[in-house]
């Protein structure tokens, strides 16, 4: 199973964690989700949607 | 809604103006400085590395001023209402959901200027662009310029922190938004629309098949 880090910390000299950002890990998953979303897109023009002046 | 061929050649000559000429160039200015901010944002975390800071820096503070300047012309100069999302928005979303679903026979009613999905994109890519320059203001305070001196201690490192997770996600969203903008402009039957933000006009024909003509009155200028 492939884990995801939410975020990027960074630890000071006394052990306490600091936030530095967002993981960049989820830039895939952004990326993956528009990949998705197109392709799920494609696949409904292609086969599903209605066309103009089609018959019903 | 696509464009349907015609043999009117007239209604094919006749253009309409859908983008003039300051939107366009606003448009266009704005996807370089959102494409140089994403190249030199990613391609580093990538790992190729080069000296990104200063070029992102102002193409950040290009972004700001052209969108403050857009944000001006569409209070003061534009057409706010074509914007705005109505009830007949609502309208024609529920009648595309139902010819979507063939459960009605009827096509949708023709949007005005903008259809809902475009006021949708146009409306949640903004919030995002403004997150990005807001949170970017604040983080040029984390860097040397010939007009300021850097102050990393404006903030506490907690609220650094936020205001790095606001903007790394604002970028990521506007990446994976950008993609789809990419794609839908590059599908054959929105062509006519990306040429009308390359040049300017879309034909009456094609203002004819794609809008509400009572939603969406054209000026008589027919300058390009």
């Amino acid at each position: 199973m492939i884990e995801v880090e939410l975020f990027r910390v960074s630890k000071n000299a006394w052990g306490q964690e600091t936030l530095l950002g967002v993981s960049w890990d989820l830039t895939w998953v952004f990326i993956g989700a528009a990949l998705l979303f197109i392709l799920v897109h494609i696949i409904y023009k292609w086969l599903l949607a209605p066309k103009a002046g089609e018959p019903q | 809604m696509n464009s349907q061929p015609t043999q009117n050649t007239e209604d094919n000559a006749k253009k309409v103006v859908r983008h003039k000429l300051p939107d366009r160039i606003y448009h266009w200015t704005m996807a370089l400085t959102v494409i140089v901010l994403l190249v030199t944002a990613f391609l580093p975390i990538a790992g190729l590395k080069f000296p990104w800071v200063t070029v992102h820096w102002i193409a950040g503070v290009i972004l700001g001023v052209i969108v403050f300047i857009h944000i001006v012309r569409a209070l003061i100069w534009q057409e706010r209402a074509a914007m705005n999302i109505g009830l007949s928005d609502i309208k024609h979303a529920l009648q595309a959901f139902k010819w979507v679903l063939r459960t009605s026979k009827q096509p949708p009613d023709r949007p005005g200027k903008y259809p809902l999905l475009q006021k949708l994109y146009h409306h949640g890519i903004a919030v995002i662009v403004l997150v990005l320059i807001g949170t970017g203001g604040v983080m040029l305070a984390k860097i040397d310029t010939p007009f300021w001196q850097r102050n990393p201690y404006m903030l506490s490192a907690e609220n650094w922190g936020y205001i790095y997770v606001l903007h790394d996600l604002a970028s990521m969203a506007v990446l994976a938004l950008l993609m789809i903008h990419i794609y839908f402009a590059i599908r054959p039957e929105k062509l006519w629309i990306t040429r009308s933000m390359i040049l300017g006009w879309i034909t009456n024909q094609e203002y004819k098949d794609n809008h509400d003509p009572d939603a969406w009155v054209i000026e008589t200028d027919k300058s390009k």
